[in-house]
């Protein structure tokens, strides 16, 4: 998971707004230009290798976002509207669909790694504070404790599911489909539960209180990436787009 | 000052809850609160530190009063300051990443300085005998150890009183052995404590004052000795401690014999 981990690289000293900076600046969601996109794909990736970032760290993500990028790339090799340059004569898969998948594949792996960087870098007070700047607090909040809970989502529904199949639900058979009812009201129930009693518990320890500031301070390097990455993206816009 | 309650009612909805509560509570005291699931006792507990009526609406009438403060007239974070509350489940109160972090997260928002933080994260890990925990992840935890980091969060603010709902129902018989060494060392050192449990043999042990909450209102109220022998008790739901089940057994066979020696700490 995208957890918190301690190091001493640049990134990990950075003001978490210039991370969000660099966050924001990587999505790139209004283009679907390939070299524009690989461009601002290497420049993440050599962000998150130069920070000592591995990809051990984002394991259970990437399984999953490589999966569907191959997907992806079949599918809009079928369907892309607007594909013209059929790669096979008889054969509906076009270039421009291929080619189209394979943006958004890039773009998705931008966006990964980039999470990456800002989730494996900052403290989670950190998150909460530059978060609460522009989010109202309880939304921030939300946002940045909802990484805690996963593992503990996924131990409780390993116990929900024990305790109904051990009252003879079944997971296989005609009734597979329903077989998650059972499972998620329960933990739909305990999650209402918990949210509310975690809302009173930092409620009683000031939550949105905070008076001291522990990192919302612009150095040199914030402002040296700001800098590099603002013109590394204008660079490529010019270059690729216009 | 302590604790002063007069007329408190409370209703989440139509249902009333709390039942003309009238309560004083001294500072100093090692108060327990016994009562069948569903008597109020939680419902009581977040009427203390001001969570009711400030976050959770519902019919309220009556007053609270912690340390001399009025907690209708009180926020709840100042309210804190006097009083800390720890919940029943931990899972659900601690939310960040290290242990260190969540608690800080209390004493940061006191807007206290950096030093004074460290000092006295180190010195509620050292009051719990956890310091080793400083460091480690919070999910990763067991359940006792996420019970003592509970304590901690709330400890390390420093209130006069310390409310626990059913801090030891999640532990085993050592867990709750050394729960109960760590209240009354803090009780020695002039903390007032309530705690809410079940294991009356604990409360037998550790309290000076039992109070018996049955369908919102405390109809028993008084040493553990007394409370205990109480005969209303069973109607009530409520266990007897082995050892006066043992008195009232033998003081039927004709033998009499004073237990409270026994089991007192
Ligand atoms: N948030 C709530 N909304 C409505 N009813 C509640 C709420 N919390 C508790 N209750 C009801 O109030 C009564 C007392 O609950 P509670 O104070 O939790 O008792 P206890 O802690 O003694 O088990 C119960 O009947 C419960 O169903
Ligand atoms: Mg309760």
């Amino acid at each position: 998971m995208l957890r918190y981990k301690d190091g001493r690289s640049l990134f990990h000293k950075l003001d978490s707004r210039t991370k969000f900076f660099f966050f924001f600046s990587t999505l790139s969601l209004f283009s679907t230009n390939i070299l524009y996109l690989s461009s601002i794909f290497v420049f993440t990736l050599f962000v998150f290798l130069a920070n000592r970032l591995s990809f051990q760290d984002i394991k259970g993500f990437s399984k999953f976002f490589i999966i569907f990028s191959i997907l992806l790339v079949i599918f809009q090799g079928f369907f892309y509207p607007f594909g013209k340059t059929h790669l096979l004569s008889g054969f509906p898969i076009t270039f421009e669909g291929i080619a189209f998948g394979f943006a958004i594949s890039l773009r998705l792996f931008t966006i990964l790694f980039s999470l990456a960087i800002l989730m494996l870098t900052t403290k989670q007070k950190h998150l909460l504070e530059s978060l609460g700047n522009f989010l109202p607090k309880d939304l921030a909040f939300s946002l940045t404790t909802a990484f805690r809970f996963i593992p503990i989502f996924e131990e409780e529904t390993k116990t929900i599911i024990i305790s109904q199949e051990s009252r003879g639900l079944k997971k296989r058979g005609p009734r597979r489909l329903t077989f998650y009812f059972p499972v998620i009201v329960p933990l739909f129930t305990k999650a209402l539960e918990r949210a509310k009693n975690l809302a009173m518990s930092v409620e009683t320890r000031g939550f949105g209180k905070a008076k001291t500031r522990y990192n919302l301070k612009m150095k040199t390097n914030d402002w040296i990436i700001v800098l590099g990455t603002l013109i590394f993206g204008v660079l490529c816009f010019w270059l690729f787009i216009i | 000052m302590g604790i002063k309650i007069r007329n408190l009612n409370f209703a989440y909805s139509e249902t009333p809850i709390l039942r003309n509560i009238n309560l004083d509570v001294n500072d100093g005291e090692f108060v327990g609160i016994v009562g069948p699931t569903g008597s109020g006792k939680t419902t009581f507990a977040l009427c203390l530190n001001g969570i009711i009526p400030h976050l959770i609406k519902g019919k309220f009438s009556g007053d609270v009063e912690v340390s001399g403060k009025n907690t209708k007239s009180f926020e709840v974070f100042d309210l804190a300051k006097s009083i800390g509350l720890i919940f029943q489940d931990p899972d659900s109160q601690i939310f960040s990443i290290t242990v260190e972090d969540e608690i800080a997260f209390g004493l940061e928002n006191m807007g206290l300085e950096k030093n004074e933080i460290k000092r006295r994260v180190d010195g509620v890990l050292n009051a719990l005998k956890i310091k080793d925990l400083k460091e480690k992840e919070t999910f990763a935890l067991s359940q006792g150890q996420k019970q003592k980091v509970c304590m901690a969060s709330v400890l390390a603010m420093d209130p006069e009183i310390l409310v626990l709902d059913e801090p030891t129902s999640q532990l085993d018989f050592r867990g709750t052995k050394e729960v109960y060494r760590i209240l009354k060392d803090m009780n020695k050192k002039g903390k007032t404590i309530i705690v809410i449990e079940h294991k009356v043999e604990w409360l037998l042990k550790y309290a000076d004052r039992i109070l018996v909450l049955d369908r919102g209102n405390f109809v028993l109220n008084g040493k553990p000795s007394e409370v205990f022998r109480n005969p209303k008790l069973e109607k009530i739901g409520i266990e007897i401690p082995k050892a006066f089940r043992i008195e009232k057994f033998l003081k039927k066979s004709g033998i009499k014999v004073d237990f409270e020696k026994l089991v007192r700490v």
